[in-house]
């Protein structure tokens, strides 16, 4: 098999998503082997479709225990884990002056604790491989003030902070974490804001006029994933058509 | 070969880094055409480049020359048909100096050809990719253009100013379909970190040992990284990507 991760057994969350279903398909069409996982079961007809090089397993990644069925699928199925995605994660809209602490737990809970849990799990295998590269999906909200998600963005700032933490604890063992920060993609978020502020609206916000496809944020990961990203870690990736620069 | 028939200009293109990059385009398929001074050097990148089976045009100059880079830009325009792709990656470092002993010439120096460099590139290409309906540049920076260095401070301001530089072109230029990002390189095997390492070991080990990944990063992992922000990140533009081993995680 050739391509990017060719003989790479990567772990991708959230695989059932808008983002999550291109995701698996451009990670095996790059030469891995994907497990997949989602609480939606639609996940398995993801992996279905891409037939022996995936798997799927239900699993909230919020769940620790879960995460020892996901390694233990990995290595049976694949024999080892060299990647990890942590793509699932969840949105919604919240001001700073009404947001709960029970609202607010549940986006540290999968955005954050989820990302935690996934890299703590998949550790003893990537040690036992002597290398592994971990990605986390975050957003531009982890650069910014977006107002009206203080919940999610805050997770996602969170999320940027353990991203360089991992990578600088784990680069002793060749392990690298870095982090991919959308801008506006053509998933149900952008097409949620674009029903609020139409289309036009959203697009004439990003520098290169228009949104993203789904498949641009995934070359950035199969990227921080693939060996041609050897040297980088802790790495903050902008996939947002210049919103931020 | 997912770059046949496209074109990388690449400044600073006869050595280290540039060869690299100039060296791992040309393996995808891309022509080359490499504005650099020193014609011998060139002389011998444009053969082991040919070898490659690709065109590859040398300009001999300066990219503090304004009338050398326009005409370069031109000659390549002219030669390929078109620049998909510009890395400008042409630098000077700087001596080991205090800040209170260091000459305004050595201090121009680098801002000439690390700032006005990169500037006076981009002033070419920007209109040239626009007048094709789009392209990439990459600009060279340094882990240097991201976080403090002590005694070297005009090659940290130059190479702050790249990054600068960078993020205004991306917002003006992206109108026209031109994504501007910059490479932000730690200690890479290049011919400026292996000079500075062999004048100062010490420095050299110091500085390596906040590189979290514990190694001196490889020109070719430069390379891919531009040979990515080029191709692959066609959603990215002005953007600081950092190939340092984790140098700027801080």
């Amino acid at each position: 098999m050739t391509g990017q991760l060719a003989n790479k057994v990567v772990v991708l969350t959230g695989a059932a998503g808008g983002q999550g279903r291109v995701a698996a398909r451009l990670l095996v069409a790059e030469g891995a082997r994907v497990v997949l996982t989602d609480r939606d079961p639609d996940g398995a007809a993801v992996a279905e479709d891409l037939g022996a090089s995936a798997c799927y397993l239900a699993h909230d990644v919020a769940d620790r225990d879960g995460w020892a069925r996901v390694v233990a699928a990995a290595n049976a199925r694949f024999g080892g884990i060299d990647g990890l995605v942590n793509n699932a994660g969840i949105a919604g809209r919240d001001t700073v002056e009404t947001l709960s602490a029970e609202a607010m737990t549940r986006y540290f809970a999968v955005n954050v604790i989820g990302a935690l849990n996934g890299i703590q799990a998949v550790l003893p295998a990537m040690r036992e491989r002597g290398a592994g590269a971990i990605v986390n999906i975050a957003s531009i909200s982890a650069l910014r003030a977006t107002p009206g998600l203080v919940g999610y963005g805050t997770s996602k700032w969170a999320l940027r902070g353990l991203t360089r933490n991992a990578a600088a604890e784990l680069a002793a063992d060749r392990i690298r974490v870095n982090l991919v920060l959308p801008g506006a993609v053509d998933v149900q978020m952008i097409k949620d804001a674009e029903a609020s502020v139409g289309k036009a609206g959203v697009a004439a916000q990003v520098p290169l006029g228009r949104v993203a496809a789904a498949e641009e944020i995934v070359r950035a990961t199969i990227f921080l994933l693939s060996d041609a990203a050897s040297y980088i870690t802790g790495e903050e990736l902008t996939v947002d058509g210049g919103w931020c620069a | 070969m997912t770059l046949a028939g496209k074109t990388l200009f690449v400044t600073g293109g006869n050595s280290g880094i540039g060869l690299a990059t100039a060296l791992h385009f040309a393996r995808e398929g891309a022509d080359i055409a490499i504005l650099a001074r020193r014609a011998d050097s060139n002389a011998v990148a444009k053969a082991e480049i040919e070898a490659l089976g690709v065109r590859c045009l040398t300009i001999d100059g300066s990219v503090t020359d304004e009338t050398a880079v326009e005409h370069a830009v031109a000659a390549t325009v002219k030669a390929f048909g078109r620049i998909d792709c510009a890395f400008n990656c042409a630098g000077l470092n700087q001596s080991v100096t205090p800040i209170e002993s260091l000459s305004l010439e050595e201090f121009s120096a680098l801002m000439d050809v690390n700032a006005r460099g990169t500037f006076l590139s981009m002033k070419y290409q920007i209109p040239a990719m626009r007048a094709q309906g789009g392209g990439a540049i990459c600009n060279c920076a340094s882990a240097a253009g991201l976080i403090p260095s002590a005694f070297q401070v005009a090659y940290a301001g130059a190479k702050f100013a790249v990054v600068g530089l960078t993020r205004g072109a991306a917002l003006e230029a992206a109108k026209d379909k031109v994504r501007v990002n910059v490479v932000c390189p730690g200690a890479t095997t290049g011919e400026m970190w292996l000079q500075f390492a062999e004048q100062h070991p010490d420095r050299a080990a110091l500085a390596l040992a906040k590189h979290p990944l514990g190694r001196v990063g490889d020109k070719e992992e430069v390379a891919a990284a531009v040979l990515f922000l080029c191709r692959d990140a066609t959603f990215t533009t002005g953007h600081a990507l950092p190939v340092d081993g984790g140098r700027t995680t801080g």
